[in-house]
């Protein structure tokens, strides 16, 4: 059912923390507790490595793509406390520094391209920054939402600008069409939170509460227009909750299903229909939602010891 | 650890009091209540508790009350300066518990900090404001405002070791810190340091004197190496301390001042040092009026040298105070100092052997005898075993190093055991150069040694079982950068994943699936935090070791966490047990020596830990690349583009859409109808396999996530942008006499109508576009207006038909347009993300509220008659042409060429054949045209 594409050996010298490829899908980036960021370029099977950044002291937990509107940027964050925002310009440099958290920053998501340039960042110092790159001046300005989570922030997301305004006069909605900048998050007060900005300041507009220990990762499922909003998110618990919602204030939730083991990851597809879930135990899930509105894992990509034993004996 | 050593220092003849304790934890804090009311109350704090003990007029110090809510080991408490019932504690659980001591079951208040708390300290002036210190920053709370700190101080980069508030000015405070400087803050304005003052070490404590405005310090020297003394500063001046305090032999641990009588203004310090004396300083009259006319001729004494020696016999084991010198100390107030015997610095043997961390890696404590003063270790490493008795002359640990000598069942070779005791004795003499003990260090020199003669072998015999054991030297190396406090709040770090990127790529990544989890629990989950990581360590005393020997440190030395470097192959991937020979060896190689030629030795296996494998998931997806490429569009000719796009997904294999498509073009064709029957009276739009079958269609494939096929639903029954435009000037011209023929053809169809006979042709020929219709509703049907109202409501479907064919089926419903322009952007982003740009514009045409109007370049030209602004040959206004050839002097109409610098231009053919020869401008304005044009465009 699902083809391999690629398989890259990123030579990361420890684990790698988290992966992604760019907008078209030609670029990977990869980053690793051995405090590098690599990004490759991925073509008909083959790939090459295409920059090498340092910059961080740290192990980095979460790199992210930005629209390429923007140019090719990358953010990286890390345990050292920092969020680094790189910029190809003929090679990969440095474009922004972002040091004024207290701990180290587990989660960077870049806002959809519709409202510019920004970046929301989730740390264990327990607050939540929000990164605006003014497009004249190319300066960055940060907003920070002191105790987002108590503890730690854990995951962010945002939600697609596409949403739909449901209750909205169409004719209305097509002249004017306001977006309103959301965000969720999760942290480890077992709390999954929905922020929204109004006028200059940030609002916390629904907490959803239902996880019984730490929230690993919230999921903001992209949009194509249904007049819904859908959050995943995962937790310690073992859980995977999917959080519906027609007027973005009442969210019911449906647990997708507990796994054998903590949750770490889950990931929307573009069109928002299947979602990918991973773990400690070190396997991959696909989830679909069938006619009955039920939940049904459709496949399983574990990380089959066949084709890893070919690795090695290639390696060997 | 086992006694508390009490001294009352009024009265000479006191000896000292030794409370033994019941407990295994160290006392971590100690102070005496502060007020006369309960001035006999001292709390300690042992690991989790804070421990209230009353001084008894018998000399004894009864336990009385035990609080506990922390969860982690307590840091620092503080009594509050007025209240004699509240105390403040905090630990490295992040809280900080406000207690009042007459309800000892829970604190009276509870200050939830994100990081773990070193220091607290009420402020002496305001009652409610209390002071902690986190790593490097402040927070101030107000104790009725427990929620959030009332003001965030980012100190210090580094760790803070002492936190003062100043006795005078409630707003200030003084911290200390591991970065060599001594800040001094005033809380309300936060931001900045009010002055620093630079040490050459890293500060200890800094507290305000009670008189004047003076400071004192305690540095931590480096290595313990360097200057152990006190000094006074004046905060007014700041470059150099007032006065020293020489005498101690060893850092000092804490000092206190306390006032010799009530009423008198003479001061004392009394210091604890870890050289295990205890030492009064008068500060004399003099020296205090220093901080005002700043004679530099202080003078002060030790009064007292209260000092700590060990006895020769291990009798007594314990810490005992032998009065030096008795000399005149009166009555005072307050009455009784504490001596808080926690020395890091074992004394005797005895305690030493106590100390000594058992956990060493390979080694085994065999016989520890204190009496004999000599000792058994048994080393062992792969085949070699080391049996070494080590015993200590009467003198040490001073200057007197401990004899080593190899017992029987050494295993070794002569020369590695000559080796081996080289080693030992260097190691030893450094230590008891210094009086230190050298037990430990010597047994840790012993198994690292071991380790390499052990390595050495292996690499000499069989290559692929070398590093059996796992190598504890490089754990030593890297102190463990996990584990600490602050990490227990960080999540445990994700090693698999999976994400789903661009459309229809799932990226993946994991362990190998050699990596499994150290633990053989396999029930037991994951850890949620980054700490377990140390914890997990310790406990499979992989790190054990190294974390246990820098625990003792830690207050002086804490683990650098800014910038945690060190080996990162002990942090997460330890935590998987590798039981894969390649691994170990790379993880072995790469741990002993971390040369560049090692790491590129096994490039091939390490890389292979970290594996991304990128999966094309698009199969999952009903949206599909190779449509997107191939679909057609057509405004024109709508059936032919359904039934071409049919056939383009029978290509693919889509049947389903194949069937689709082909509704779609049945619905499409306006004249389906080739008979018109007598059931025929309903517009075709309203037909149930008209707008209702077309607008089902298209819900259903968004809720099928196909929005691949919604768009291009969407797309064929909607219109251009660009049509609009056209419709719009159509209508213009035809409405009047298609408005008559159209309002009148279903209105009066039922009742069998004159114009029956003209429907059929209508149909095909006439029609318009409702929204239109509204805009340009004209006085010519005024008189039918009624009648038109109507109609709209039922007939919301129209064709154009005019003379250029032209064609356009409005079949979709109004008030969905933004519904479906949705479908349209989410498609059209689809085929961005697909590099299909053609598409892409195509798809964005048939928006009905074009995202934002492309606007190139426009140039104007101003008429050189009225200043207006012109954007042909002639202006508007004055009717006149505006250009003229500055060679023939005649008006342009056609092609133009201008200089954009000077202004000056003409005909297109004259400027070129000008510009052949000459560079300047025909007008003779001195512009050289060419060249100014050329730099121009090129900035």
């Amino acid at each position: 059912m699902v083809s391999v594409l690629n398989t890259v050996d990123t030579g990361h010298e420890d684990m790698i923390h988290d992966a992604e490829m760019d907008y078209y899908g030609l670029r990977l980036a990869t980053c690793s507790s051995d405090h590098s960021v690599k990004i490759y370029d991925i073509k008909n099977g083959t790939q090459t490595l295409t920059a090498d950044l340092k910059g961080h002291y740290g192990p980095v937990w979460q790199v992210a793509w930005a629209h390429p509107k923007y140019g090719n940027l990358l953010a990286s964050c890390s345990y050292d406390r920092r969020v680094i925002v790189w910029k190809e310009v003929g090679e990969w440099v440095k474009l922004y520094e972002y040091s004024s958290h207290d701990s180290s920053v587990n989660s960077v998501a870049w806002a959809p391209h519709e409202f510019g340039l920004m970046l929301a960042c989730g740390s264990s110092d327990g607050s939540l920054s929000i990164l605006t790159s003014n497009p004249d001046t190319g300066n960055w300005e940060a907003k920070k939402i002191p105790n987002a989570h108590t503890i730690g922030c854990n995951a962010v997301s945002w939600c697609p600008a596409t949403a739909p305004n449901p209750a909205f006069d169409a004719s209305a909605a097509s002249r004017s069409p306001v977006l309103v900048k959301r965000l969720v998050t999760g942290g480890c007060d077992n709390l999954v939170k929905i922020w929204k900005e109004e006028g200059d300041r940030w609002i916390e507009e629904a907490k959803l509460e239902v996880h019984s220990d730490w929230v690993r990762d919230v999921a903001w499922a992209p949009s194509i227009g249904l007049p819904r909003s859908i959050i995943a998110s995962c937790s310690q618990d073992r859980r995977v909750i999917i959080w519906s919602s027609d007027d973005n204030i009442t969210w019911t939730p449906a647990v997708l299903h507990t796994f054998d083991d903590v949750v770490w990851n889950v990931s929307w597809s573009h069109t928002g229909n299947i979602l990918a879930v991973s773990g400690g135990d070190n396997k991959v899930s696909l989830w679909r939602e069938n006619n009955e509105s039920q939940w049904m894992c459709i496949s399983e990509v574990s990380k089959g010891q066949g084709q890893m034993a070919g690795n090695e004996q290639r390696a060997l | 650890r086992r006694y508390l050593a009490i001294k009352n220092l009024d009265d000479s003849s006191d000896t000292l009091h030794k409370i033994p304790r019941h407990s295994k934890y160290e006392v971590g804090a100690a102070e005496w209540n502060p007020s006369s009311i309960n001035k006999d109350l001292c709390a300690i704090s042992s690991n989790q508790r804070v421990e209230i003990l009353s001084w008894q007029s018998g000399g004894n110090l009864v336990h009385t009350q035990t609080l506990r809510s922390h969860t982690r080991a307590v840091s620092d408490l503080n009594w509050h300066r007025f209240d004699p019932n509240l105390l403040a504690s905090c630990s490295i659980d992040t809280y900080i518990h406000v207690w009042d001591i007459r309800d000892q079951r829970r604190p009276s208040l509870s200050l939830s900090a994100v990081a773990g708390a070193t220091q607290v300290r009420w402020n002496r002036l305001s009652r409610y404001l209390l002071a902690t210190a986190h790593d490097g920053d402040i927070k101030l709370w107000d104790q009725r405002k427990g929620t959030a700190p009332v003001q965030y101080i980012a100190a210090h980069l580094s760790k803070i070791h002492g936190l003062d508030w100043s006795p005078t000015h409630e707003n200030q405070l003084a911290t200390s810190s591991q970065d060599c400087t001594v800040k001094f803050f005033d809380i309300t304005n936060p931001r900045r340091a009010e002055s620093i003052l630079t040490t050459s070490s890293p500060v200890w404590r800094a507290r305000y004197t009670p008189f004047g405005e003076g400071l004192i310090t305690v540095v931590v020297p480096q290595l313990r190496r360097g200057e152990n003394s006190l000094l006074l500063w004046n905060i007014a001046n700041q470059t150099a301390p007032v006065h020293t305090f020489v005498g101690h032999t060893d850092v000092v641990l804490e000092f206190e001042w306390r006032k010799r009588k009530e009423d008198t203004s003479d001061y004392e310090l009394i210091t604890w040092s870890k050289d295990q004396t205890l030492r009064i300083w008068r500060i004399e009259p003099f020296l205090q009026k220093v901080f005002i006319c700043v004679v530099e001729q202080a003078l002060t004494h030790p009064l007292q040298d209260l000092s700590l020696e060990n006895e020769s016999g291990m009798s007594d084991m314990s810490n005992s105070l032998i009065l030096d010198e008795g000399t005149d100390v009166s009555l005072g107030n307050p009455p009784d100092r504490e001596v808080n015997p926690s020395p890091t610095q074992p004394k005797t043997l005895q305690q030493e052997f106590s100390l000594i961390n058992v956990n060493m890696p390979n080694v085994q404590m065999d016989v520890m005898d204190a009496v004999r003063r000599s000792c058994t270790v048994t080393a062992t490493r792969n085949a070699h075993v080391v049996i070494l008795q080590v015993s200590f002359p009467p003198s040490y640990p001073y200057s007197a190093a401990p004899t080593f000598q190899f017992a029987q069942g050494t295993s070794v070779d002569n020369n590695t055991m000559a080796k081996l005791l080289k080693v030992l004795k260097q190691t030893a003499q450094q230590r008891v150069r210094k009086n230190k003990s050298c037990l430990e260090p010597c047994l840790r020199q012993l198994v690292s040694t071991l380790d390499q003669i052990a390595l050495s072998d292996e690499l000499d015999n069989k290559p692929f079982l070398r590093l059996h054991h796992s190598q504890p030297s490089s754990y030593l190396e890297s102190s463990n950068i996990y584990g600490s406090f602050q990490d227990a709040y960080i999540p445990f770090p994700r090693t698999s994943g999976a994400k789903f990127c661009s459309v229809g790529i799932l990226v993946c990544f994991g362990r190998p699936p050699f990596a499994r989890r150290l633990s053989t629990r396999l029930e037991s989950p994951t850890p949620r935090s980054l700490s377990a990581l140390g914890g997990n360590l310790n406990s499979f005393n992989l790190g054990g070791s190294s974390s246990a020997s820098t625990s003792q440190y830690s207050l002086i030395y804490p683990p650098v966490t800014q910038s945690p470097t060190g080996d990162p192959n002990v942090s997460i991937t330890s935590f998987y047990f590798q039981d894969r020979v390649s691994s170990q060896m790379s993880r072995g190689v790469h741990g002993n020596s971390r040369g560049p030629q090692n790491a590129s030795k096994t490039p091939s296996k390490k890389g292979s830990r970290a594996i991304v494998t990128i999966y094309d998931a698009s199969s999952l997806f009903l949206i599909h690349r190779e449509l997107g490429e191939k679909y057609v569009f057509d405004c024109h000719d709508l059936p032919g583009m359904c039934h071409r796009n049919s056939a383009i997904a029978a290509l693919v294999g889509r049947r389903d859409l194949v069937q689709a498509w082909t509704l779609a073009a049945l619905a499409a064709t306006p004249s389906t109808k080739p008979i018109p029957d007598q059931d025929d009276d309903i517009p075709w739009p309203h037909h149930p396999f008209g707008k209702a079958m077309v607008e089902s269609l298209i819900a259903y494939y968004a809720k099928q996530s196909d929005i691949q096929m919604a768009a291009m639903l969407c797309c064929t029954f909607g219109c251009r942008s660009e049509n609009q435009d056209t419709l719009k000037n159509k209508q213009l011209s035809k409405s009047v006499n298609v408005s008559r023929l159209a309002t009148g053809k279903w209105w009066l169809k039922p009742g069998g109508s004159p114009y029956h006979t003209i429907h059929q042709v209508d149909l095909s020929l006439e029609g318009w576009n409702y929204p239109m219709l509204k805009q340009n509703r004209s006085n010519s049907w005024s008189d039918s207006l009624d009648d038109f109202k109507f109609i709209s409501t039922i007939v919301e479907h129209a064709e154009v038909y005019d003379s250029e064919s032209e064609k356009s089926v409005k079949i979709l419903e109004e008030k969905n347009s933004h519904l479906y322009d949705t479908y349209k952007k989410a498609y059209s982003e689809i085929l961005h993300r697909w590099n299909l740009l053609d598409a892409r514009a195509q798809v964005l045409k048939y928006m009905t509220t074009p995202p934002e109007i492309h606007r190139g370049v426009e140039f104007y030209s101003e008429c050189q008659y009225c200043n207006s602004k012109v954007r042909g040959a002639g202006c508007l206004v004055c009717k006149r042409l505006i250009f003229q050839c500055s060679i023939c002097n005649l008006s342009v109409r056609g092609l133009s060429k201008f200089c954009m610098v000077c202004g000056h231009g003409g005909h297109s053919d004259h400027m070129i054949s000008w510009f052949e020869t000459e560079s300047e401008c025909p007008t003779g304005c001195g512009c050289s045209c060419t060249v100014e044009m050329a730099s121009m465009l090129e900035s």
